[in-house]
């Protein structure tokens, strides 16, 4: 996979962080009428924080091509990383490290 | 002469378990987490199961569902552009463990699910791929309890 897939921000905000990701992918179904491409998607995202995971997204074919994910946690601090994580059906993953600002 | 027999199946076994992993670990269905260093394997079934009650089976092992939309806010269009929707999936339910999202009329009804940890604010943005105007139907878990909302909406332009 090219490199930097994942274009990600964290905010914190009034004692919460909110993680933004967008992950280039073509997230190809496999089922396409007239198509013989095989399958290719993202089977799992995990998000984490001081070493331990705070979400794990599991996605099937029905999630479109480049991915969007956001969602919150209690906690965090500015200056603070969190790691997102991605893999997909042919092993292909990438990993991006999150300033929270 | 059955001591022998009971042997040669234990050995059967354990060659085919192994056989089994090591399949999953070429496949990269297993792998090494950074984090926990645990495995943990895509659920396969679920996502090719074709009914949402055989996908809730292998996922949380339980398909009873309470119909709970006063507690789940769904908050997507009513028409879904080329296919492809932003939803909101908020939940209200103490202790969700995890978010589910299914599109009965998908060719593979569910479509993602998240795992959240205590630390998560219960509230999933995503985008969504919708096949055909029908309905998008949230589960969540939370203490082994499953709970249902349910939105409706309509594909304009299909590819």
């Amino acid at each position: 996979m090219s490199t930097n897939t994942i274009e990600a921000r964290a905010k914190y905000n009034n004692g919460t962080t909110t993680i933004n990701a967008l992950i280039t992918h073509p997230m190809e179904s496999g089922s396409r009428i007239g198509s013989t491409v095989s399958p290719h998607f993202i089977q799992e995202v995990r998000c984490s924080y001081k070493e331990s995971i705070l979400l794990t997204a599991q996605w099937g074919i029905g999630m479109p091509e480049n991915p969007y994910l956001s969602f919150s946690f209690k906690g965090g601090e500015k200056g603070e990383v969190v790691i997102l994580k991605w893999v997909d059906n042919k092993g292909d993953s990438d990993t991006a490290e999150v300033t929270i600002k | 002469m059955s001591n022998i027999s009971q042997k040669r199946r234990i050995i059967l076994k354990t060659a085919l378990a192994s056989g089994a992993v090591g399949a999953a670990m070429s496949a990269g269905l297993a792998y090494t987490n950074p984090v926990t260093k645990s495995k943990n394997a895509w659920p396969k079934k679920a996502f090719n199961a074709r009914s949402i009650d055989d996908a809730l089976l292998e996922l949380t092992g339980n398909s009873t569902i309470i119909p709970s939309p006063k507690k789940i806010l769904i908050k997507a269009p009513t028409i879904a552009e080329n296919g492809v929707a932003h939803i909101t999936v908020k939940s209200s339910i103490p202790d969700t463990e995890s978010i589910s999202i299914f599109i009965p009329n998908n060719t593979s009804p569910l479509v993602a699910n998240f795992k959240l940890t205590p630390s998560v604010i219960n509230t999933i943005i995503t985008r969504i791929k919708i096949e055909s105007s029908g309905e998008i139907i949230a589960i969540i878990k939370a203490n082994n309890k499953l709970y249902s909302a349910m939105t409706k909406m309509r594909l304009t332009v299909a590819k």
